[in-house]
């Protein structure tokens, strides 16, 4: 199994709030989470899922509590250290994908790479990657030539380039039908293994949130946590 | 679209509508403004013309003096215009080149002037009063009551360059003593002058009389001015023989025609003959000159008068026929063909030279026609120049040796041959003076076999047929003769004085008049008097009568030296500028209008695609394209119109910015300020239509292009109309061939095209376009596999949307193009001549600065002599006319024209100037070809046309050189010249070549010793600079359109950097996502717009060089540091914009972007 600095990959959230203004989204909200676990988060629109996606991710800070991830308190960090940090340690999938619509597939995978030296395995790694979710006849192919499922297949290949201890998806497959969010869940699932890493996904989707091993369920800011006997 | 959805369209979408009406506005301000600024010269030369001529309207100008009354007009003032020197002795100053001007006060009356100076000598004055102007009182620092040295031509009947001519420096010029009795401002009659260019003129007035009597020409004046609108015509003029300085000697059964000026002008002994013949007068014409000696036997007889004359026929063949014996006929043709027989080696050895001459030139032409191909096109010409002119020379020498052959006839008078002791048959020599090329004093010979011996009778005592000799004929003896020429008295014995007592000028011999003309042949005339005698059935009264009623109406004024001109005419046509500043500018605005064309076409698109979720929930609600794009359209119109009316101030504003800058900072581009502000509503109306018709074309094409999305991609907010992203696949071979045959037509067009500026422009626009779409291309083409490296991906950011990218590259490319275009005939280093001097003289030298002789006759000292020999002096005749050089900002239409001497015409291509031409009235010059381009507007490849002294046209086949000392002349040979303009005499323009080591010393004694001529020294390189000055002051104010552009270009870059921004917030977002830091996110945009920037410029630069190279037909002694300089400039001033913009545009928070909820 791949191991973090620390030994083990850990996301702790103690006590976390988030409020914007005078509306307070997220309230009280603690969790841990260690290993290779697989959580879902669900919950209607506005409960805030995606708030604390990007809190986790660092896209955002917390307005009370904290987070620790690998025992270390990202938001401690220096801006250039936390991007050092997101770098390396998260890997993001958007609804929306986010591909750089000028550059090919084998280039948006690499993007991530850029931002600081260049391994120099990146452009195997992202064959790699390509080759398991399936687009390896496709690399030089340009986003808008690319079907919606296989968009996000290259979103969640760029995700993994830099190897992330957490993969953030917020609603990878919210765009997509059923066929296609089947096999990118498959896909997910099937990389979650092979990269033993904290998965968490953000859905809508309750058949596919009973298949990951942690339930958390977000009303109206505040969480329950259940695990999934099916997983 | 009504009025109501429109305004809420622009309150939404205001920050892009008014971007646009802004750029709209740029575009309408630098075009207007640019034909405002032409207006305003033109303007300006208009206002000026009018101030300097006031109410003048025509002018009737003499090179002579004549009685006023020779013009029928009622309202005619009366002047004596002369140009000349003006010495303030008190403050040790000197004006040179100043219009001496004779008037009296209704001269004032053309201005409207409350009060006229008082031109009348003040009460207790011992001299009389001179009034000047501000600019003269400026320039001799005097007062009023300072006293003025005015130093003015002496006039005479006699051409000074003819043997009879006075020439000597203290009778050439006379002083006039006067005191200042007022000073006018440099405005109104203060600007009075006839020369046609916008510098003050340096004026002074003096009473009409007192100029008259110290010229000693009462009644008389050389110009009468009228305010009539009605031209003068030479019908109004009632010519006399006196206005024509003629006379005629009236006698009982004859009367003789002779001038004032000694020889009878061609133009008026063809007259007289004609008239003579067509009335059946029966005529006799002489040419009488004076021989230094008749020698024969080793005997001499000095200064004698001898006449050419008819002697085949007539008077004289009579009279000699009654006089020679046969004996002596038989011994004439003993001797004549002895003199044959003695000649003849000589004779066939000159043929033989002449001949292999011939020969060696037939061979040089021949070789030339074969082997021409292989010379490069000037050594080619050059040869063949060279052939021409040894073809000229052969054949002057065919014509001098022919007249060689037969020895000359003479007849001499019984005082004559008694005292050489000879007899018929005998050799006499008679030697007598030429004036030289430099008008020096020349002996030459002639030899003649004595023919006849006349007793002192008849014709042979006739001295009615001797005109009057100056300072001889009137003198009691021959020792008190005062000649212009030099006389040794020693020679003069007593019997000489003796038949001066007895005979005085009577002719002691007589030669043929075919010979006389040929020896004595000068440019002034080819006879002396005219005798002609009663015509069949009338008496000599009535014959003279009916001669010279006819004879003054064959004459035309204007082949006389009169000149009818149109003043206020011809100079409000002059004052449309030489150069057209409104073209000029507005050529280089064309690149300007481009630039704003497609950054509109930028923004416009910007905003309808910031509204294609509007497009297409109208599309999906039926609404048709048509409809849509209509909307879009009528929207671009009335922004584009607002923005043009907002662009019609901004013309004012920026042609005044012009005008201000023309005044002071690039004031050598006009030398003077008086520039001010003319605009005229058409050139706001022209601005406005064509800005606007350029914009709408623009916004026109943007909404066309609004059909190529489908609904479904404008309704999910797509923006790209053309998604440049859709395709891998490059098109970079398919586009070769199609962009090699742009290139190759756009480039053809230019270069075929006549007009440098049209070639340079479409040169210049082919490469930027031609660049720009290579580009674009190659940005689309970007998905080849590479590494993938920051670079790269900045480089691809660039390809995201590829029409914004270019658009930006082109604008910066337009910048760059003007800069270097324009700049790369900007002349940094100093301008080199191997000349160390020009002078100019304001009264005409008549003795060679480079002889000794000459030296001394013009005053100077025997130290001053020998430092002059170290320095060559080459003089040039001057017909004044109007500088044609950029210096001048009116239209010439009468170029000032120079006698180029011999000494010039040594080197190539000045040589060509020897070559005579077959047509008659057809000469070759030389022209600078900036000044024959751009200030006459005249092709060199085709004839200059410009009038003779006698008023017929006078073709000038031009030879160009560039970046001359003579950019303000035109330039013939010296002997054409005289030709052409026989009356202008002596030399006022020099080129002297000094030691460097000597030449302070040099100016300084030239100005001082001929300090009474007006003659004024400027640095040879000086005089180049000042023309580089001017050609520098336009390039700097052409090089602020190109800051223009570049300001344009990087407000592009900076839009686009901000708008891709906008865009790109998803993305820039994921990159932060992903660990991106800010700082390197910044470091990309920046990277990204740098590569634009730098592809833009170097597109930019490559069209500059190859416009310049198509326009001027090779690249120019290149400007490097200044144009290294700008381009730095420009580099850096983007790099800026680039980063702030990026420093701006990113301060907003990116990451909540992402949030999908």
């Amino acid at each position: 199994m791949r191991q973090s600095l620390t030994g083990t990959f850990s996301l702790k959230v103690s006590n976390l709030s988030k409020d914007f203004g005078t509306v307070q989204v997220l309230r009280d909200i603690s969790f841990d989470f260690t290993d290779d676990v697989s959580v879902a988060i669900t919950g209607p629109s506005g409960s805030g899922k995606s708030t604390l996606l990007h809190i986790i991710g660092t896209l955002e800070k917390p307005s009370n509590g904290q987070v620790r991830i690998n025992n270390t308190d990202p938001f401690a960090l220096s801006e250039p250290e936390l991007a050092r940090y997101r770098n390396s340690v998260i890997g993001f999938v958007f609804q929306d994908h986010h591909l750089l619509p000028q550059y090919s597939v084998l280039e948006n995978v690499l993007v991530p790479t850029l931002a600081f030296k260049q391994e120099p395995d990146a452009t195997e790694r992202a064959h790699e990657l390509l080759d398991r979710v399936g687009l390896t006849d496709r690399i030089w192919h340009r986003p808008a030539e690319l079907s919606g499922g296989e968009r996000q297949r290259v979103a969640i290949a760029r995700a993994l380039i830099n190897q992330p201890d957490i993969l953030l998806c917020d609603e990878p497959t919210g765009n997509l039908d059923t066929a296609t969010t089947e096999t990118i869940a498959n896909l997910l699932f099937e990389l979650h293994q092979a990269e033993k890493n904290i998965l968490i996904v953000v859905t809508h989707n309750l058949t596919l949130a009973l298949r990951f091993q942690e339930h958390l369920q977000l009303v109206e800011g505040r969480c329950s946590i259940e695990g999934n006997s099916e997983s | 679209m009504c009025l109501r959805q429109f305004k809420k369209s622009f309150r939404y979408f205001w920050q892009i509508h008014l971007t646009v009406a802004l750029c709209t506005a740029v575009a309408t301000g630098v075009l207007a403004g640019a034909l405002i600024v032409g207006d305003s010269v033109r303007g300006s030369l208009r206002s000026l013309t009018t101030e300097r001529l006031g109410t003048i309207q025509h002018a009737l100008l003499a090179d002579h003096f004549f009685q006023p009354n020779l013009l029928n007009r009622q309202d005619k003032v009366s002047a004596i215009l002369l140009n000349g020197t003006i010495v303030a002795p008190q403050k040790q100053t000197r004006a040179s080149k100043v219009n001496i001007l004779g008037i009296t006060e209704s001269f004032f009356t053309f201005w409207d002037a409350d009060t006229a100076p008082n031109l009348n000598k003040a009460a207790g004055q011992p001299f009389n009063a001179i009034v000047i102007n501000e600019a003269l009182q400026s320039e001799l620092n005097a007062q009023v009551g300072d006293t003025l040295l005015v130093n003015i031509p002496q006039v005479a009947d006699i051409h000074p360059e003819f043997i009879l001519g006075e020439r000597d420096a203290s009778e050439a010029i006379q002083s006039l003593r006067l005191v200042i009795g007022d000073v006018v401002p440099a405005e109104n009659v203060g600007r009075f002058s006839l020369r046609v260019h916008q510098s003050l003129p340096l004026n002074a007035f003096i009473a009409l009389p007192v100029l008259q009597k110290a010229l000693g020409q009462e009644n008389k004046v050389n110009a009468l001015f009228t305010k009539q609108t009605a031209p003068i015509s030479s019908d109004e003029l009632v010519l006399t023989l006196e206005a024509l300085g003629l006379n005629i000697q009236e006698h009982e059964t004859h009367f003789d025609l002779q001038s004032q000026e000694y020889l009878l002008k061609p133009i008026f002994s063809e007259a007289a003959l004609t008239v003579a013949v067509r009335n059946q007068i029966p005529t006799f014409s002489t040419l009488t000159y004076l021989a230094n000696t008749i020698s024969a036997n080793g005997k001499t007889v000095p200064y004698s008068t001898i006449v050419a004359l008819p002697t085949d026929q007539g008077t004289f063949a009579e009279y000699l026929d009654r006089h020679v014996t046969e004996t002596d006929m038989w011994a004439y043709g003993q001797a004549y063909d002895q003199e044959i027989k003695r000649r003849e080696p000589e004779i066939s050895e000159e043929n033989k030279k002449l001949d292999e001459k011939i020969d060696r030139i037939t061979k040089e032409v021949n070789t030339l026609a074969e082997t021409g191909s292989k010379l490069s096109k000037t050594e080619y010409k050059q040869r063949l120049d060279e052939a021409d002119i040894a073809s000229t020379e052969v054949q002057n020498a065919l014509k001098a040796h022919r007249a060689r052959r037969k020895p000359g006839e003479i007849v001499l008078n019984t005082w004559t041959a008694a005292d050489l002791g000879v007899k018929v048959g005998d050799g006499i020599n008679i030697t007598y003076y030429r004036v030289g090329a430099s008008e020096e004093y020349i002996i030459e010979t002639a030899s003649f076999l004595l023919k006849g011996i006349l007793p002192i009778e008849g014709i042979a005592a006739d001295r009615g047929i001797i005109p009057t000799f100056p300072g001889i004929h009137n003198t009691a003896d021959m020792s008190e003769w005062e000649s212009p020429f030099p006389i040794d008295y020693a020679l003069i014995r007593d019997k000489d004085e003796a038949y001066w007592d007895e005979y005085g000028a009577t002719p002691k011999a007589f030669i043929s008049l075919e010979t006389g003309q040929r020896l004595w042949q000068n440019r002034f005339g080819t006879l002396t008097s005219i005798r002609m005698t009663t015509a069949p059935d009338t008496d000599i009264r009535e014959t003279l009568t009916r001669f010279e009623t006819e004879f003054l109406k064959k004459i035309q004024p204007e082949e006389v030296g009169f000149q009818f001109l149109s003043l206020q005419a011809d100079g409000l046509q002059a004052s449309t500028g030489a150069t057209d500043f409104g073209m000029l500018f507005g050529s280089l605005s064309a690149f300007i209008i481009i630039a704003v064309a497609l950054l509109v076409g930028m923004l416009f698109r910007i905003g309808v695609e910031q509204r294609s979720r509007e497009i297409g929930i109208l599309q999906a609600i039926g609404y048709p394209l048509v409809k849509i794009r209509r909307r879009f359209l009528y929207e671009g119109g009335i922004i584009a119109g607002i923005g043009s009316l907002i662009g019609c101030l901004l013309a004012v504003g920026y042609a005044q910015l012009m005008i201000f800058g023309l005044q002071t900072w690039w004031l050598p581009a006009i030398g003077t300020p008086f520039m001010e502000l003319h605009a005229s509503p058409w050139s706001l109306l022209s601005g406005v239509l064509i800005s606007l018709a350029v914009v709408m074309i623009s916004i026109r094409v943007t909404v066309h292009k609004l059909g190529k999305t489908s609904v479904v991609s404008l309704l999910a907010g797509g923006t790209d109309f053309v998604d440049a992203t859709t395709t891998s696949k490059p098109k970079t071979r398919k586009a070769g061939p199609f962009l090699f045959f742009v290139a190759l037509v756009g480039i053809g067009v230019g270069i075929l095209v006549g007009n440098p500026i049209v070639r340079l422009l479409c040169v210049a626009l082919t490469i930027i376009a031609i660049g720009a779409e290579a580009f674009d291309r190659w940005l689309k083409s970007q998905n080849a596999s590479k590494r993938l490296s920051r670079m790269r991906f900045a480089v691809k950011n660039a390809g995201r949307q590829p029409g914004r990218s270019t658009t930006c590259v082109i604008t910066v490319g337009i910048a760059c193009c003007i800069i270097v275009a324009v700049g790369a005939n900007r002349h940094d280093a100093p301008p080199e001549t191997e000349y160390a001097f020009v002078a100019e003289s304001s009264l005409p030298l008549h003795h060679s600065l480079n002889t000794p002789d000459g030296r001394f006759e013009l005053g100077f000292s025997e130290n001053a002599s020998e430092l002059l020999s170290a320095s060559e002096i080459i003089p040039f005749r001057v017909l004044p006319g109007e500088d044609v050089s950029c210096l001048n900002l009116y239209q010439p239409q009468k170029p000032q024209i120079l006698g180029a001497s011999d000494t010039m015409l040594d080197e190539f291509p000045w040589r060509k100037l020897k070559l005579k031409l077959s047509e008659i009235g057809r000469v070759l010059a030389i022209g600078d070809e900036k000044s024959l381009r751009w200030i006459l507007h005249h092709d060199p490849k085709d004839d200059f046309l410009v009038q003779d002294e006698f008023g017929k046209a006078l073709r000038l086949e031009l030879e160009t050189v560039e970046n001359s000392i003579f950019q303000s002349q035109l330039i013939i040979s010296e002997s054409n010249f005289t030709k052409y303009f026989p009356s202008q005499s002596g030399y006022q323009f020099f080129l002297i070549k000094t030691p460097p080591a000597l030449r302070e010393e040099t100016a300084q004694i030239l100005e001082k010793t001929l300090s009474d001529y007006g003659f004024d020294l400027t640095s040879a390189a000086a005089r180049l600079a000042s023309y580089r000055a001017v050609e520098n002051t336009y390039i700097s104010t052409f090089q602020s359109l190109g800051g223009l552009g570049v300001l344009l270009g990087t407000f592009g870059l900076a839009l686009v950097l901000f708008r891709n921004i906008i865009e790109r917030r998803g993305e820039l977002a994921t990159l932060r996502a992903f660990g991106f830091q800010r700082r390197l996110l910044s470091r990309m945009l920046f990277l990204e717009n740098c590569f634009l920037l730098v592809i833009g410029m170097f597109i930019g630069i490559a069209a500059g060089l190859a416009a310049i190279l198509a326009s001027q037909g090779h690249l120019p002694s290149f400007p490097w540091f200044s144009l290294t300089i700008t381009l730095l400039f420009i580099f850096g001033f983007g790099i800026i914009a680039n980063a702030v913009a990026v420093a701006v545009a990113l301060r907003s928070p990116l990451l909540s972007t992402l949030k999908s909820e």
